[in-house]
């Protein structure tokens, strides 16, 4: 395995903010992009309330399988305040998944959030393979 | 992703530019730019040409695919872009003609106080703004509505919160549409976007919304300044805000509902980002319904914010919003879909207007435009960054006869914003808006710098192009005094 080909580092965009992310397994770039993402919401710290959710999904393709899987992490930040700092994949393939995703519900009140993520895009949503490193980017409108 | 634009852009007037129809196969009809030389070449430095001819794929499509000055990139559909179809004829709508903030807009507030009276207390005014209008990423409202409620505004938008007891019943009829669109259908939203919107009816946001107390610097046209009730030194209230959570959600869950229904009914695409479904089809009625709902949402949600600005300069002015003349001027959509009747080719037919990131700008006459600026034209309000100036301008007949009766919407930005970040590196914004005159306090840590002026594009050179154009025209210039963002 090559040294630093797993991680994420962000992007600019005309009017909005974006990731790249690299792995070595499919699984792990999902965990990246989610970790990138998170990290780009702002500081958000673990609260002392532990939730744990499976997460299942389906879609036609692996980009929008994704998408998906971010915005489902995104809603459960939003909606519910859950942010999930272990994600663990029970299954994986071009287009299902299923993962189990253990956390907190975060603490507001030491927490900053600096971003507010209005949705997850499909703008240039591809993931592509060379020499066994998998990529993606990822747009978000903020 | 700043890549020039490299293709064919034909210059057929003095604020006019075409991409012809012959530039792509899948071009039904042509794009056409509002764009002058200096902004034109600003324009190409990105890929929003491109999204240009992209649109003008869409089945069902009409006369061009538009796009006014203040044109930027977007999701599939550019910002400034203008799109209208023919339901009769396999005409499609699309939520990314709409984008995630369904019916984001801008209400403008007069008020009978000038610049003398606002600027000896203006940090206090601003900061009493900034305590009591909810700001910043998912902020909830100060006044709490149970679903029941939301399900009620997304159905008859600010009617129902004046019926309650907020705003003014004269502010319903200075609504675009009233702020009410008919066949919203609460139903058609999903839960998660009720969640979402539920405690945010009277919040302003993050990203560029704001609110900022202006004055009346400048007044190009006195005779429609007097019917708008506008007149030099006098200070306004303008307000920028959207659908919030609910809106975001609405779009994002159809954008995936419609991910296999252009395949469904032929339709090829060359950006998925475009993803549609004839207006008269199922699919097509459904978000149409939820899109409505959203959008009355909005209207509901700006309603609230000029409620709670009337309320904060009441306490801070020891008068009541009604002794301070807090008239409503006007409220415009600038992200929306509607169905209206235009003109086109001497025959009258019903289209489904996209606007994103464009206005209305209804002209002297038309039967939409309020009865007391009907022999004036629409206002339309355009917001320009915090440093300079924002605009008011009136709807012009050439609307009607060149872009489905619609005009820019802002400044447009020119700056991405971690490149704005970096360009206010070792900089104080803050201190730079108090040097010329605007006290601003904003929320997050970013923001000022994201938003600094050097991040757009000049609103002056945007409104004089769509004026030369015979869009719009300028009524009054609004020079930022203070200003709050999330």
């Amino acid at each position: 395995m090559q040294p630093n080909v797993t991680g994420y580092t962000f992007i600019e965009h005309t009017a909005d903010l974006g990731l790249r992310a690299t792995a070595t397994t499919l699984p792990d770039l999902f965990i990246q992009a989610a970790r990138g993402m998170y990290a780009l919401l702002g500081q958000l710290e673990p609260g002392t309330e532990p939730v744990e959710k499976i997460l299942q999904l389906q879609a036609p393709d692996t980009e929008s399988l994704l998408h998906d899987w971010l915005s489902e992490l995104l809603w459960e930040v939003d909606g519910n305040g859950r942010l999930f700092d272990a994600l663990e994949f029970e299954w994986l393939d071009e287009q299902h998944l299923t993962a189990r995703c253990s956390g907190t519900v975060y603490d507001t009140a030491r927490s900053e959030r600096s971003i507010e993520i209005k949705a997850v895009t499909y703008h240039d949503l591809r993931i592509e393979k060379h020499d066994g490193i998998y990529q993606v980017t990822v747009i978000f409108d903020i | 992703m700043t890549d020039t634009w490299s293709g064919p852009l034909e210059k057929i007037g003095e604020s006019k530019y075409r991409i012809p129809k012959t530039y792509k196969p899948f071009m039904r009809v042509d794009g056409i730019i509002y764009a002058d030389d200096i902004l034109i070449g600003q324009i190409a430095k990105d890929k929003a040409p491109e999204q240009v001819a992209n649109v003008a794929s869409l089945p069902g499509i009409v006369g061009a695919s538009l796009a006014m000055p203040d044109i930027h990139w977007g999701y599939g559909f550019c910002i400034g872009g203008v799109a209208a179809t023919d339901p009769a004829n396999g005409g499609v709508i699309s939520p990314g003609g709409v984008g995630y903030d369904i019916n984001c807009g801008v209400r403008l507030l007069r008020t009978n106080l000038t610049r003398a009276d606002v600027e000896p207390i203006l940090p206090v005014l601003i900061d009493g703004l900034f305590r009591d209008v909810p700001t910043g990423v998912g902020a909830g409202g100060k006044i709490k509505f149970n679903p029941k409620e939301i399900r009620q505004i997304m159905q008859h938008g600010p009617r129902w919160l004046v019926d309650h007891g907020y705003g003014w019943d004269e502010d319903i009829a200075l609504c675009e549409a009233l702020g009410r669109l008919d066949g919203a259908d609460p139903d058609a939203v999903s839960q998660r976007a009720h969640a979402r919107g539920y405690d945010q009816c009277g919040t302003l946001g993050s990203g560029n919304h704001f609110m900022e107390v202006q004055y009346v610097e400048q007044i190009f046209d006195q005779e429609i300044a007097k019917v708008y009730g506008l007149h030099k030194d006098q200070v306004t209230v303008l307000i920028h805000s959207g659908s919030r959570g609910l809106g975001y959600q609405v779009c994002d869950d159809y954008l995936r509902e419609m991910r296999e229904v252009p395949a469904r009914y032929g339709i090829d695409l060359p950006d998925r980002q475009l993803v549609c479904a004839p207006v008269h089809s199922q699919e097509g009625k459904q978000y149409f319904a939820a899109m409505r709902a959203a959008a009355n949402f909005a209207w509901g949600n700006r309603h609230m914010l000029a409620h709670l600005a009337r309320q904060t300069f009441a306490h801070r002015f020891g008068k009541t919003p009604e002794q301070l003349g807090m008239h409503l001027l006007y409220d415009v959509a600038h992200n929306i879909a509607k169905m209206e009747t235009h003109t086109v080719a001497g025959r009258q037919m019903s289209l489904c207007v996209h606007r994103k990131g464009a206005t209305r700008a209804f002209p002297p006459g038309h039967a939409e435009v309020p009865d007391r600026y009907r022999a004036v034209g629409q206002p339309v309000l355009i917001p320009g960054d915090m440093g300079r100036a924002s605009y008011v301008l009136a709807g012009l007949p050439g609307s009607m006869e060149q872009s489905f009766g619609s005009t820019c919407h802002g400044a447009g930005r020119q700056m991405s914003r971690s490149a704005a970040i970096k360009a206010s590196a070792g900089r104080d914004i803050k201190k730079e808006l108090a040097a010329v005159g605007v006290y601003a306090r904003a929320r997050g840590r970013t923001g000022l710098a994201e938003e600094q002026p050097d991040a757009y594009k000049d609103v002056n050179d945007v409104v004089r192009v769509v004026e030369k154009a015979g869009l719009s025209k300028r009524v009054a210039r609004l020079r930022p005094l203070g200003v709050i963002k999330g």
